[in-house]
C-alpha cells in the first residue's frame, strides 16, 4: 500500500504554510480573455511583475468598488451513490462578486454583450499588492502577494437596491468540471530587490 | 493567446466604473410621477440642475403620496442559461416596488382605475436635498393595497419589465 502524489506536488504542498488560508478581495481588476491560458501568464513571476500587469500594462481595468462582503465562491461535486460507495459525479463551481454603486453607463455596459457572456478574467487582490510604485524600483513594495484569479469565465449581471440602502451590482458565473486554471487562489513569489526571480530590468541595473 | 483590455461602449471609460462616479445609495425621500416617458436627451436637459428638475417636477409631475418607512426597492435579474460548461445570460427581468402609507376611497379608486393602472407612467424618486434622482421611465404600474387592524394602510405600486434597462432606469446624482 502506498500513496502516489502527482509529480508537481510534495508533502509540504499540503501543509498550511503552503496554503491560502483566507480568501482575499480588496480590489478587483478585469480584462477580456483567459488569463491563465494567455501569454500574460509570464507576469506571474512575482508580485512586482504582477502589479505591473494590473496597473501598467493597459490590459486590466479596475472593476469598481467592492462591497463590504465582496465575493464568494464554491465548488460542489454531485455525489453519485452505489449501494456501497459514494463516487464523484459532475463538479459545479460558482462565483459571485458584489459591487456597490451604480450608474447608467456602468449598468448599461454590464448588461450589454460587451461584458455579459464575454470571456472575462477577474483578479481579486489585496490593497497591499498595489502599494509599490510599479514604474519605479519597487523597493517600497509591501510583500503581501495573495491573489484570486477567475480566468476566462462568462459572467452574468444582476443589480438591486432598497430605499436608504446601497445599490448592489452582483456579477456571477457558474462553470462545470475541474477548476484547474479557471478558479485559482495563488500566492505569488515575494519580490525581493536584487534577488533572482526579479524582473529583468532589475537584474540589468 | 494575448489578453485584451475591456471594450467599453462609446463615451465610456474605466473612470466610469469607479465608485466616485457611481450612485451609492437609493434615495427616495419624495416620489413624483407624470404621465408618459422621457427620451435620454430630455432626461439630460430636464434633470441637468436642481432648478431645471424643480421646474420639471412642479410643471409636469405630481407628488405620489406619503411614503412608507421603507418606501421602495428595485432589482434586475437575468435568467441564467446553462450550457454544459458555462452560464450565459438569458432574459433580463427588472422589478420596482414603491410602498405608500394611507388610503382613501378617491386615491384607491384612482390608482385602481385605468387612468393610472396600466397607463404609461414615469416615477421619479428624489432626495430631500434634490441633488439626486432615480427615474423609472415610462413603465406600466399595478397597484395592490392591504391593511391590518391597528396597523398602517399600505398601498404598493409595482412594475416589472423585460430586457435591458437602458433608457428605462436613469440614475442622477450631484445636481447643483
Amino acid at each position: 500500500m502506498g500513496l502516489s502524489l502527482p509529480t508537481n506536488i510534495e508533502q509540504d504542498d499540503l501543509l498550511l504554510g503552503a496554503l491560502e488560508a483566507a480568501m482575499i478581495g480588496d480590489r478587483a481588476y478585469f480584462c477580456e480573455g483567459d488569463l491563465m491560458r494567455s501569454e500574460e501568464i509570464i507576469w506571474f513571476v512575482n508580485a512586482f511583475y504582477f502589479a505591473n500587469l494590473l496597473l501598467a500594462s493597459g490590459i486590466f481595468h479596475e472593476l469598481g468598488e467592492l462591497a463590504e462582503k465582496p465575493g464568494k465562491t464554491e465548488s460542489k461535486i454531485n455525489k453519485l451513490k452505489t449501494r456501497n460507495y459514494q463516487i464523484p459525479g459532475k463538479r459545479t463551481s460558482t462565483v459571485e462578486l458584489t459591487l456597490n454603486g451604480i450608474s447608467e453607463k456602468q449598468k448599461d455596459y454590464f448588461e450589454s454583450t460587451l461584458f455579459s457572456g464575454q470571456e472575462i478574467s477577474i483578479v481579486l487582490v489585496k490593497n497591499e499588492l498595489l502599494i509599490p510604485d510599479v514604474n519605479g524600483n519597487g523597493r517600497d513594495f509591501d510583500f503581501d502577494t495573495s491573489i484570486v484569479v477567475f480566468s476566462g469565465l462568462r459572467w452574468t449581471v444582476d443589480w438591486n437596491a432598497e430605499a436608504d440602502g446601497l445599490w448592489s451590482v452582483v456579477l456571477s458565473t457558474e462553470i462545470s468540471g475541474a477548476t484547474q486554471d479557471k478558479i485559482e487562489a495563488i500566492r505569488l513569489l515575494r519580490y525581493e530587490p536584487d534577488k533572482s526571480g526579479n524582473p529583468p530590468w532589475e537584474k540589468e541595473e | 493567446m494575448a489578453l485584451t483590455a475591456p471594450t467599453y461602449p462609446s463615451g465610456m471609460t474605466n473612470a466610469d466604473l469607479m465608485f466616485s462616479t457611481l450612485v451609492d445609495t437609493f434615495i427616495a425621500d419624495e416620489v413624483f410621477y407624470g404621465m408618459g416617458s422621457y427620451t435620454a436627451e430630455e432626461v439630460g436637459t430636464k434633470f441637468a440642475t436642481k432648478s431645471s428638475m424643480a421646474t420639471e417636477l412642479s410643471t409636469y409631475c405630481k407628488q405620489i403620496g406619503e411614503l412608507a418607512e421603507k418606501p421602495g426597492k428595485t432589482d434586475s435579474k437575468i435568467n441564467k442559461l446553462k450550457t454544459r460548461n458555462y452560464q450565459i445570460p438569458g432574459k433580463r427581468t427588472s422589478t420596482v416596488e414603491l410602498t405608500l402609507n394611507g388610503i382613501s376611497a378617491k386615491q384607491k379608486d384612482y390608482f385602481e382605475g385605468t387612468l393610472f393602472s396600466g397607463a404609461e407612467v414615469t416615477i421619479i424618486c428624489v432626495s430631500k436635498e434634490r441633488d439626486r434622482a432615480t427615474i423609472f421611465n415610462g413603465m406600466r404600474w399595478t397597484v395592490d393595497w392591504s391593511g391590518e387592524a391597528d396597523g398602517l394602510w399600505t398601498v404598493v405600486i409595482s412594475t416589472e419589465f423585460s430586457g435591458t434597462t437602458n433608457g428605462k432606469v436613469f440614475l442622477i446624482k450631484g445636481l447643483t
